[in-house]
Formats: structure tokens, C-alpha cells, sequence
């Protein structure tokens, strides 16, 4: 009798495990589901020249930016390269994708609930020593505006 | 024996129950805990910094309207090209004169950039794509040609 119910027991637990390894399975599944859609953006310096080029991907779920520039910051001070989301006219949050390297090239990857959400990338100059994790929007230096799927 | 025997069931299935919900839950305790701590910020201050960038951010997206410019590059061809041909639309020289206008009201000095240095001493969209295809190939993806 205590064998059986042990074998019971057993049997409804291995099940319960299974169940939860096998949902994480499914939603990854699904979030690789969608087509990974690429756009290639000039990045337009605010004096009105071609700052840089972007190229971003996206399936809804994962964001990958690659960026180059051949502007050099001034002495002291790095890019950075920000995500705005306004997909919503209001929210305006952004997301820092890191500085830009001295090779002017930046490369950023995640996994987000929704990457469509982000509108646009700025690129802001800001004191290498700054200990801020604020963008310093006074001294954005350029921006791209995404195009769909971006923005919804 | 038989008492003993049902005594410690219950302890190993506990033991089970504990590992697995510690296995499913630390990935979600970490995530959380990292996110807490990226957001220490005065949220007054992070509220006027993103007020101004959500304007800046419209501002730009409202002149790329009115101007008609396409900033979204065709995929496919020749990338340099396609970049000077942006550049000399009646479009992009539209925009460009709009930028350095309307962006002082906010605050933006568009003459910031036209300081800085470029490598090699000016505009080189050649080795501008260059730059980004290598780092395009480098991960295996596509959308550059």
C-alpha cells in the first residue's frame, strides 16, 4: 500500500516538473516565433550631418543595434547611445545601450518583453567620468528615428 | 520501520518541492534585484531628464516629417551610395537647415558636433559602412548589404 503511494506520489511530482521545464521550452519558442525584421538608419547629427549608420533587428522580443561612427568626442568626454521609447507620445524612457567605442562602433543585444516599443536611438556626449546613469540630453549630438515594427 | 518509512516521505518530497521552486525562482529574484538596483535615481530628476529627451525626441521626429526625409535606408545595393544620395536630397538639405534652428529653442546646440573631429578629416561613408558591416558579420546577421 505505501509503495503505491509512494509511486503515486513520485509520479505526480516527475509530472509537475515536467510541466514547468516544458512551458519555459514553449515560451521560448514563441518568442522566437516571429520573423527577425533589420533596418539600416542614418543617424543624423543635430548641425544637420550624417552622424553615423545603425543597423537594428528585431522579432518582437530580441533587439540587436550594431552602430558606427566616425566622430571622435572631445577630449574627456565619450558617447553614449540611448533607446527612447515614445511609442506611447509621453513615456520618453530611455535605456542606455552603453558608449560607443574608440573604434566608434557600439554593438548591443537583449531579450525584452516588447523590444517594439522603442522609437528612437540618441546619441549623447557625456563626461567619461560621470557617474550619472541619467542621459546628459543637452549634449545629444544625434538620432534616428525607427521605423515599424519599432514603435508599436 | 513501516512508521519510519512514512515519516520521511513527506521530508523528501519537501526536500523535491524546495529545490525545484528555488530553481524556477532565483532567475526571477536576480532579475529583480538587478533591475532595483540600475534604478536608484531621484525620480524628479529622472523625470525632468526624460520630459526634456521625449521633447528633443519629438521635436527631431516632427522636423523629419515636414522635411519628407527618408532616414530608414533601402535594404539592398550599395549602402555608401544610398547614404550620399540622402545627404544631397532636397529632403535631407531641408532637414539639415531645420536641425540648427529649431533645436536651439530646446537648448541643443547644433554647432556641438560640427566641432568635433572626424577620423580621417571628414565625411568617409565608405569606411563608415565598412565599419558597420564588420561588426554586422561578426555576428552573423544580416540587414547590411
Amino acid at each position: 500500500m505505501i509503495d503505491m503511494q509512494n509511486s503515486i506520489i513520485t509520479a505526480v511530482v516527475l509530472v509537475a516538473l515536467g510541466l514547468v521545464g516544458t512551458s519555459s521550452v514553449f515560451v521560448n519558442a514563441y518568442a522566437q516565433s516571429e520573423r527577425t525584421q533589420c533596418q539600416t538608419n542614418a543617424l543624423i547629427g543635430y548641425g544637420g550631418t550624417i552622424f553615423g549608420v545603425a543597423n537594428v533587428c528585431t522579432n518582437g522580443y530580441t533587439i540587436n543595434v550594431d552602430l558606427a561612427t566616425n566622430y571622435l568626442p572631445k577630449e574627456g568626454w565619450v558617447f553614449n547611445a540611448w533607446l527612447v521609447d515614445d511609442s506611447y507620445e509621453g513615456s520618453g524612457y530611455p535605456l542606455v545601450m552603453g558608449k560607443i567605442l574608440d573604434s566608434g562602433t557600439l554593438s548591443f543585444d537583449e531579450i525584452q518583453t516588447n523590444a517594439r516599443t522603442w522609437t528612437d536611438i540618441v546619441v549623447t556626449q557625456q563626461p567619461a567620468n560621470s557617474l550619472s546613469p541619467l542621459p546628459s540630453w543637452s549634449n545629444s549630438v544625434a538620432q534616428t528615428w525607427l521605423i515599424p515594427p519599432f514603435g508599436q | 520501520m513501516k512508521r519510519s518509512g512514512r515519516l520521511n516521505l513527506p521530508i523528501v518530497l519537501g526536500v523535491i518541492s524546495l529545490l525545484a521552486s528555488s530553481l524556477i525562482l532565483s532567475p526571477i529574484l536576480n532579475s529583480a534585484v538587478k533591475a532595483q538596483g540600475q534604478n536608484q535615481k531621484s525620480p524628479e530628476m529622472s523625470q525632468g531628464v526624460q520630459e526634456k529627451l521625449d521633447q528633443l525626441a519629438q521635436k527631431f521626429r516632427g522636423l523629419v516629417n515636414s522635411s519628407g526625409a527618408n532616414l530608414s535606408l533601402p535594404q539592398g545595393g550599395n549602402l555608401s551610395e544610398r547614404l550620399q544620395a540622402l545627404v544631397d536630397s532636397a529632403q535631407f538639405k531641408n532637414l539639415s537647415q531645420q536641425l540648427s534652428q529649431q533645436l536651439s529653442q530646446l537648448g541643443i546646440n547644433g554647432s556641438n558636433i560640427q566641432s568635433l573631429k572626424q577620423e580621417g578629416g571628414g565625411p568617409d561613408f565608405a569606411g563608415l559602412v565598412q565599419k558597420l558591416q564588420n561588426l554586422t558579420s561578426s555576428r552573423g546577421g544580416g540587414g547590411v548589404q
